[in-house]
């Protein structure tokens, strides 16, 4: 859950220079954490297509 | 007698006169009517509907509520009031995902794709290759999995719904509430998509 607090903070906020330069590192060397990444983006959509 | 001066049955009589036929039967679905027709009101000051939408929702939530109780499939397990108030809820979710889906469909077509943009192209590549991989059937089935609330939390944040505005239409007391049970629903999500 922390992983996924720290990805919506940077799609939703303004990250800074050295934010997103630890971001997008995390993303190249931690498998893991790109796994989260696409996850959080994949979820938001199939959450906007789905009907209750 | 009530304030009106007409008869007012206790739930399980207007249970059982909805389940009679003829007048007895009329005045008792009138009654069942009048008797929460105050939700109108609610559908307009907690869910931010208009006065028709949340009288038809209200009309719908009457209509079911009857033909469950001919078909016997209510029980009585709860009060009439938080089991209508129940129907009535979930109605007005309903209209209010309708009404975003009909308003923002092209500007939430694009929100991966924006998103993805705020990433340098090392990493947008890296997150696209799992992007394409993903399977979306399951993440789907799994996201029909989860309990009733923590699927209306995501759907309205897939809808693009600020915290603030989802407190509101599920009645959460705060924003923050809501963002800490979206989150949880969402790494419940992860486990159950991971999970064979």
């Amino acid at each position: 859950m922390d992983n996924l607090d720290y990805i919506e903070n940077y799609f939703t906020n303004t990250p800074g220079p050295g934010l997103i330069r630890e971001f997008e590192e995390r993303i190249i060397s931690d498998p893991g954490f790109a796994e989260e990444v696409a996850f959080y983006l994949a979820a938001q959509d199939v959450s906007k297509k789905t009907t209750f | 007698m009530d304030s009106a001066g007409s008869n007012r049955y206790t739930d399980q009589e207007l249970i059982d006169q909805l389940r009679q036929s003829g007048v007895d039967k009329r005045r008792s679905e009138e009654q069942l009517f009048n008797r929460f027709a105050y939700f109108v009101r609610e559908g307009m000051t907690k869910h931010a509907l208009s006065e028709d939408e949340s009288f038809n929702a209200y009309s719908d939530t009457i209509l079911a509520a009857l033909d469950n109780i001919n078909k016997a499939h209510f029980e009585a397990r709860a009060s009439l009031k938080t089991y209508l108030y129940q129907i009535f809820h979930n109605k007005c979710v309903d209209l209010l995902r309708k009404r975003t889906t009909n308003k923002n469909t092209v500007h939430r077509a694009e929100m991966i794709s924006d998103r993805l943009m705020q990433l340098s192209d090392s990493a947008r590549s890296v997150v696209q290759t799992l992007i394409d991989k993903a399977d979306w059937n399951r993440l789907r089935e799994k996201l029909n999995e989860l309990e009733e609330k923590c699927r209306q939390i995501l759907m309205f944040w897939g809808d693009n719904y600020s915290d603030k505005e989802i407190a509101s239409f599920l009645q959460y007391k705060t924003a923050d509430v809501v963002k800490t049970s979206r989150l949880r629903c969402l790494e419940r999500l992860r486990k159950l998509y991971k999970t064979e």
